[in-house]
């Protein structure tokens, strides 16, 4: 049997129910849940999953699926059609990346530009400001995956860029064991 | 003996309550030698619960020297009614699990316990664990209550969480 998997994501101000109501329309329409992630970010409820379907559909086709849930929710909607379902790299270790600090542009494009450069994968990333409103403090934490081969010294270019943006840095490793 | 199958979630057994080895019948001792070749059987397999090959007895095997990153352990040993006395500390792994496969999660476990046991004769021991070994007994204890790491598990994401604010 072959699988058609889409990638939906939905944006809303946040209000109960919204969980609720998406799922229900893919449970209606023989949609499976293979893979989500939802969360709120400033008031705002995210949600993207990745489903799929026996049949195929058009793009057009789903969002009509969810015309009314979007009015009544006011929900943006997007879909994209995956063609092939990507198998994941093999990595070798995986650490956390904590940078926070004062609040200045380029944070995150600049710890993302080089981890980029060293072919570091990133798998999570979450961003918040805190702080106060005249001293916004300015949090960053990212779950990496580092490949074979690539030695330690990664981890003190990414201090010097730390160091840089005037930002405190801490990296660790994230010990996996199957008992 | 033999090598068994590792019964995978959701096979009811895995959540039920183990009962105490009161005496060692027969059964109780081929359940101890199939545990054991079991986790001998799989290169990475660090310990194993009764439940999980299908036997709801309260006996674990554990063997901590086959992380070649543990230094402080008792090595390979048969665990039976074990019972944490006494727990100190906290440490976070990401723990995975051969009944659970493809999935891990973030769990945080005492650090250094203190474990009474019987070994194979029922003679009543104690010892003290620390850090990987101490995290691998209480994962496998957990078997022997049905709890799997799942019902354990803080976040799957890293906790990052705005506070709230109170007017």
């Amino acid at each position: 049997m072959k699988k058609n998997y889409y990638a939906l994501t939905f944006v809303s101000v946040d209000k109960p129910g919204i969980v609720a109501e998406v799922t229900r329309i893919l449970y209606e329409k023989g949609f499976n849940i293979e893979d989500s992630s939802s969360t709120l970010l400033r008031g705002f409820f995210s949600m993207i999953l990745i489903v799929s379907h026996e049949k195929s559909f058009s793009i057009e086709e789903i969002i009509a699926h969810f015309d009314d849930s979007c009015k009544k929710y006011d929900l943006s909607i997007s879909v994209k059609p995956i063609d092939n379902m990507s198998s994941t790299t093999k990595y070798d270790k995986t650490y956390i990346v904590s940078v926070y600090g004062s609040d200045k542009p380029g944070i995150v494009y600049k710890v993302a530009k080089f981890l980029s450069e060293k072919k570091i994968n990133i798998v999570d990333l979450q961003t918040k400001v805190a702080g106060k409103e005249d001293k916004p403090l300015y949090i960053m934490v990212l779950e990496v995956n580092v490949p074979s081969g690539l030695d330690e010294s990664w981890m003190l270019s990414l201090k010097k860029i730390s160091d840089e943006l005037g930002t405190d840095i801490n990296v660790r490793q994230i010990e996996t064991y199957e008992f | 003996m033999a090598i068994k199958e590792v019964l995978t979630y959701p096979n009811p057994l895995l959540k039920e309550i183990s009962e105490e080895v009161k005496e060692v019948t027969p059964d109780v001792k081929d359940t101890i030698i199939d545990l054991i070749d079991t986790m001998d059987s799989t290169g990475h397999s660090v310990g194993i619960a009764a439940p999980q090959i299908g036997k709801l007895y309260r006996i674990i095997a554990v063997d901590a020297s086959k992380n070649k990153k543990c230094t402080n352990h008792h090595g390979k040993m048969v665990m039976i009614n074990p019972e944490i006395l006494k727990w100190e500390g906290m440490l976070q792994f990401r723990e995975g699990c051969m009944s659970l496969p493809d999935y891990t999660g973030n769990v945080n476990r005492a650090r250094k316990i203190l474990v009474q046991y019987q070994d194979e004769k029922l003679n009543t021991k104690v010892i003290y664990a620390e850090e990987f070994e101490a995290v691998l007994i209480q994962h496998e204890i957990d078997h022997l209550d049905g709890v799997l790491f799942i019902d354990r598990i803080i976040s799957k994401r890293t906790d990052l969480f705005r506070r709230k604010k109170y007017k």
